[in-house]
């Protein structure tokens, strides 16, 4: 049988190749008409899929690294629907396409051995609504860098001025709205979390760290654009830099340096 | 001339960049190199050059080594001078004031205020009690474990640790019977109560369960909590408002 995760992914599958066709064939210039419906109904499949799993574990589903993917991944679709129906800025399909690989990431990363799917009822110290908070803003404010690195590459291999304006705003608007959810999810509830499971709002935990730097990183893109042209090519690379952060504390952390967080 | 030029340089946003860059390369750096150890664990994990560094150049405690230190300082009188400098201008300005970065830099600078006391004046200890055990807690307060479960889930992983506790103050009963839980701890006077631990101790009795409690004083942390939530408030704020301002 099926499960909901891997027919989300064929839809998602399905998706990216309709987008692929539309930017290459037509090199962007007319937009598909439907690849954003098939990416909400992947996040419609992933959610029934929380849902159900949350109602097994008797808590929200968001204490592993799977479970996190998993809400990641979803939360990626839903930004590229809400993105692509918006009115603000100006739609782009190859920042649309980029997210779309990027939820396809997540969701092979879910299913590969790396993360562990058993559906367990939390230890002690997860079963915290400030956990729930902190891990779901962290993803939904991440969810935002993703779409800000793709447009910041996009800025990088355009020479066009006019598309380097609107990769920059892009961008822009992602951080803009990215930092205040990431800075509230991974540092503010994590800080209050951790002062009530473990009596320390800060340890210098490898994980803690990372977050920072990365904090830091998108604080110095925000400053950076207060004094630097808008087509110059550093804040691009430091969006760029910021969300590889992100993985590697996400990833990297886990696999190569040891500390409190389990996932 | 010369006074001026100071306190425009420390109010730059050049030296911000400059700072915030330091601290996001050395804090990687940091991350690199297990905190806390003793040169001898150096020592076998590094060539002996870069070991020595290590433990020399205050790496190894690099969080609370002055070449963090010092400039998580210049970055606080940085984000004095700029919030001092913006707040003026602000106040001056007849409409579109924008106050938001002014209170999101606020709230920084308590955090930076708020760490340094937590660092310096944080205190905490652990004690491990059996069933019908009573501790002394600074205060003229007394703790007693009235009951300790450990509840496991059916494949063994724990589920809960529950220690049943009274605290009284000067011989009266301040708090009775509270469950302390791990997320759940207990606030009594200046200190904070958590779940922290589990283990057994032999008495005459045979084997008992003990638990871990672990006691926390922090007079950083209201401070912190509070800049941490100024924090929050002046990014959103600041956000709401660019974002705002794109679609005129």
């Amino acid at each position: 049988m099926i499960t909901l995760p891997a027919a989300a992914f064929l839809l998602i599958v399905v998706s990216a190749v309709f987008q692929a066709v539309f930017l290459f064939r037509n090199k962007g210039q007319k937009t598909d008409p439907a690849s954003h419906w098939l990416l909400a109904c992947a996040a419609a499949l992933l959610i029934s899929f929380m849902i159900e799993r949350s109602i097994g574990i008797g808590f929200p589903s968001l204490t592993g690294t799977f479970e996190s993917l998993v809400f990641y991944a979803c939360v990626v679709c839903l930004g590229c629907l809400f993105y692509r129906l918006q009115k603000k800025v100006k739609f782009l399909p190859f920042v649309q396409f980029g997210a779309t690989m990027a939820a396809l990431v997540l969701l092979s990363i879910a299913s590969s051995p790396l993360a562990p799917k058993e559906a367990l009822p939390p230890i002690p110290a997860l079963k915290s609504y400030w956990l729930v908070s902190h891990v779901a803003l962290s993803f939904i404010g991440e969810s935002f860098f993703i779409a800000s690195f793709v447009a910041s590459i996009a800025f990088l291999a355009t020479q066009d001025k006019a598309k380097k304006k609107d990769y920059d705003r892009i961008s822009y608007t992602a951080v803009a709205l990215g930092y205040p959810v990431f800075t509230a999810g991974a540092l503010i509830f994590g800080a209050i979390w951790a002062e009530q499971a473990w009596g320390s709002w800060w340890s210098w935990d490898p994980k803690e760290t990372w977050a920072l730097v990365t904090w830091l990183v998108y604080s110095l893109y925000l400053h950076l654009r207060l004094i630097r042209n808008r087509q110059d090519a550093l804040p691009s690379i430091l969006a760029i830099a910021g969300f590889l952060c992100t993985v590697f504390t996400f990833f990297g952390v886990n696999f190569l340096l040891s500390g409190l967080h389990s996932y | 001339m010369g006074v001026r030029k100071i306190i425009s340089f420390l109010s730059s946003v050049k030296l911000a960049v400059f700072l915030i860059a330091y601290l996001m390369l050395t804090s990687m750096l940091a991350t690199l190199v297990p905190q806390g150890q003793t040169p001898e664990f150096y020592a076998s994990r590094f060539p002996p050059l870069i070991s020595s560094l290590i433990s020399v150049s205050g790496f190894s405690r690099f969080f609370s080594s002055l070449p963090f230190l010092l400039p998580v300082l210049a970055f606080f009188i940085n984000l004095t001078a700029c919030t001092v400098k913006r707040l003026i201008l602000e106040i001056g300005k007849k409409s579109g004031r924008r106050f938001a970065p002014v209170i999101l830099h606020f709230g920084l600078m308590l955090l930076v205020l708020g760490s340094l006391l937590s660092w310096q004046m944080r205190r905490d200890g652990i004690v491990f009690l059996s069933r019908g055990e009573q501790v002394e807690l600074p205060g003229n307060r007394m703790l007693t474990l009235l009951d300790f479960t450990f509840e496991r889930y059916a494949d063994g992983r724990p589920k809960e640790w529950k220690s049943r506790v009274t605290i009284t103050v000067d011989g009266k009963i301040e708090t009775e019977s509270f469950d302390l839980r791990v997320n759940h701890p207990l606030k009594t006077g200046s200190i904070t109560l958590y779940q922290a631990s589990y283990g057994n101790e032999t008495t005459l009795r045979g084997i008992v369960d003990t638990s871990g409690i672990q006691a926390v004083e922090d007079p950083g942390y209201p401070l912190v909590l509070a800049a941490l939530l100024i924090t929050g408030f002046g990014i959103s704020a600041t956000f709401i408002r660019k974002l705002g301002e794109k679609k005129e």
